[in-house]
């Protein structure tokens, strides 16, 4: 059991990260996109790929994860220097679906719809981190350490200029801000830190396949920013842990065997709606 | 050499042409009034100046420096800074925040973002704040711009434009949606922004903001520049008057 929850835990934090990658878009600079898993899963098949071919591990995968997330990340902003608001959602959408035929075609690279097996777990210090407890310990270290740096930029002028933008786009440039080079930063922020928690999945999972990163997975991630409140970070981690926990608690329901699986959907997209009505600004209550 | 310097401005949008031919002359601490029916273009200029349209034919001279096509971002860094007709300040944040979006020091650097740390912040916040005592809002500092009046948001606009340090201000329409008595406010502030050496350009359907703010006047009717001159020469020609609600009457009709 306790196993278990740690495992949960674990996933929280990934997705946590994950969730506060996308917030920094959607929440921060009003940059509303369904293309996170894209930059998620080039960042966890660029670490397998390097750990696996190179021996470098998990450090070395970690860095190419974040390389390759913050390299999707540029490229999926290019849509959001000419388009806004619903053009951006279907550019984005876009994105999302040509990286997804990409990790799944791409067989001779990412193994196709088969996966990457066998991706070695970290290491840290010639220490190897084998259970579910040292794993949270380092992803939890790592997750602090991001969050940290983050709420540091978030604060300074250039969280400032970030939620002007997301207000209005043409008086920011008025007053001599380089809007477009802005939103390409966080753009590359974003997928930096989306491609990193790629790469911690891929080493805790130990295998990669294409469908851990479709568009359902880009949707679970933007619900869980909008479930804990967009703009305020702690959102982001409240929203992955409710949606991360909420199945598995829906779990230990009694339920006949038989229509488990279809009950728990449905009372999971319940709770999700009334989410939606009782607390449309997030359960943080963000920004409407 | 003058500060700002259109020669032969045009812009067509379309088989339309919104501005033809303008050439006209700001500077030396003025403030000049730009007047003219609807659709004179008197806005378009403001656009074409602040690169926010490229023209289609002429150039924009600043400083003696072509600054024609340039990104809007460049053109307020240069020291061009604009008001929209619209009030546009930004409603989720504070007035203080408001002042300092304008200092040149808040932009899209990561490095200075994670480096400028207590005193740095300190230094903006005092400047950010100087502006809004200029403006006389320093006593709102932290309450949301969404919560001031309207006229209170144009001096917000103004604050802004000061931590930019730009020294040619275009000002669109500053007294329009405004009543009688909330006008005094904000045309002593631009008469006072003129008196600290700034060139001042506003566009404005008012005559007796013209009036009563105005050292010059420039008459614009269909993208043409047709006179220049001092207000009153310009209201009271009764060509011009003709011109002005004759075309104001034909457009509300």
């Amino acid at each position: 059991m306790e196993v278990y929850i740690l495992g949960i835990l674990v996933t929280i934090t990934i997705f946590a990260l994950m969730a506060i990658s996308l917030d920094l878009l959607v929440g921060y600079t009003g940059l509303f996109t369904i293309a996170q898993a894209a930059m998620f899963g080039s960042g966890a098949y660029a670490s397998a790929i390097v750990s696996l071919e190179t021996g470098l591990g998990f450090w070395g995968g970690a860095v190419a994860g974040i390389a390759v997330g913050a390299a999707v990340a540029s490229l999926a902003s290019i849509p959001s220097l000419r388009v806004s608001g619903d053009y951006l959602v279907l550019a984005s959408f876009g994105v999302q679906v040509v990286f997804h035929g990409l990790f799944l075609n791409l067989d001779g690279v990412t193994g196709g719809p088969a996966g990457l097996r066998g991706i070695p777990r970290p290491s840290l210090f010639g220490w190897s981190i084998d259970s579910p407890a040292e794993y949270l310990a380092l992803y939890l270290a790592i997750a602090v350490v991001i969050v940290a740096v983050l709420r540091r930029l978030l604060a300074s002028s250039f969280g400032l200029l970030l939620q002007a933008v997301r207000e209005d786009e043409l008086v920011p440039q008025a007053l001599g801000k380089d809007v477009l080079r802005l939103k390409i930063k966080i753009f590359v922020l974003s997928g930096a830190i989306a491609g990193l928690s790629g790469s911690m999945y891929a080493h805790y999972i130990t295998f990669v396949s294409p469908e851990s990163f479709d568009v359902h997975a880009s949707i679970f991630v933007l619900a869980m920013v909008l479930v804990g409140g967009m703009g305020t970070t702690w959102g982001a981690i409240l929203g992955a842990a409710i949606l991360i926990l909420l199945p598995e608690v829906l779990r230990f329901l009694p339920l006949p065997t038989m229509s488990m699986g279809p009950i728990r959907q449905i009372i999971y997209g319940l709770i999700l709606i009334m989410v939606c009505f009782l607390r449309p600004r997030g359960l943080i209550g963000g920004r409407s | 050499m003058p500060e700002l310097e259109l020669v032969n401005v045009s812009k067509s949008f379309g088989g339309l042409a919104a501005v033809s031919d303008v050439s006209i002359t700001f500077g030396g601490s003025r403030i000049t009034g730009l007047v003219g029916p609807n659709g004179a273009g008197k806005t378009t200029l403001f656009n074409l100046i602040t690169g926010m349209y490229p023209p289609t034919g002429g150039r924009v001279l600043f400083h003696g420096e072509d600054i024609t096509g340039l990104a809007p971002h460049h053109v307020a860094r240069r020291g061009i800074g604009r008001t929209f007709q619209q009030v546009r300040v930004f409603g989720e944040l504070t007035v203080e925040q408001n002042a300092m979006l304008g200092l040149p020091e808040v932009s899209d650097s990561l490095s200075v973002g994670l480096l400028r740390t207590g005193r740095g912040r300190d230094e903006l916040l005092e400047r950010a704040r100087k502006n809004l005592e200029f403006v006389k809002l320093d006593h709102r500092a932290s309450e949301l711009a969404s919560d001031l009046s309207y006229a209170e948001q144009k001096l917000l606009m103004f604050a802004c434009l000061l931590g930019l340090g730009a020294s040619t201000l275009l000002l669109d329409e500053p007294a329009a949606g405004l009543d009688p008595t909330s006008h005094g406010p904000v045309l002593d502030t631009i008469r006072q922004l003129g008196g600290r050496g700034h060139t001042i350009v506003l566009v404005e359907h008012n005559l007796d903001v013209i009036r009563s703010c105005c050292d010059e006047a420039v008459f614009l009717a269909e993208g043409r520049v047709v006179r220049t001159g001092t207000p009153q020469e310009l209201i009271s020609d009764p060509e011009l008057g003709a011109l002005y609600f004759g075309m104001v009457e034909g457009v509300n009709a």
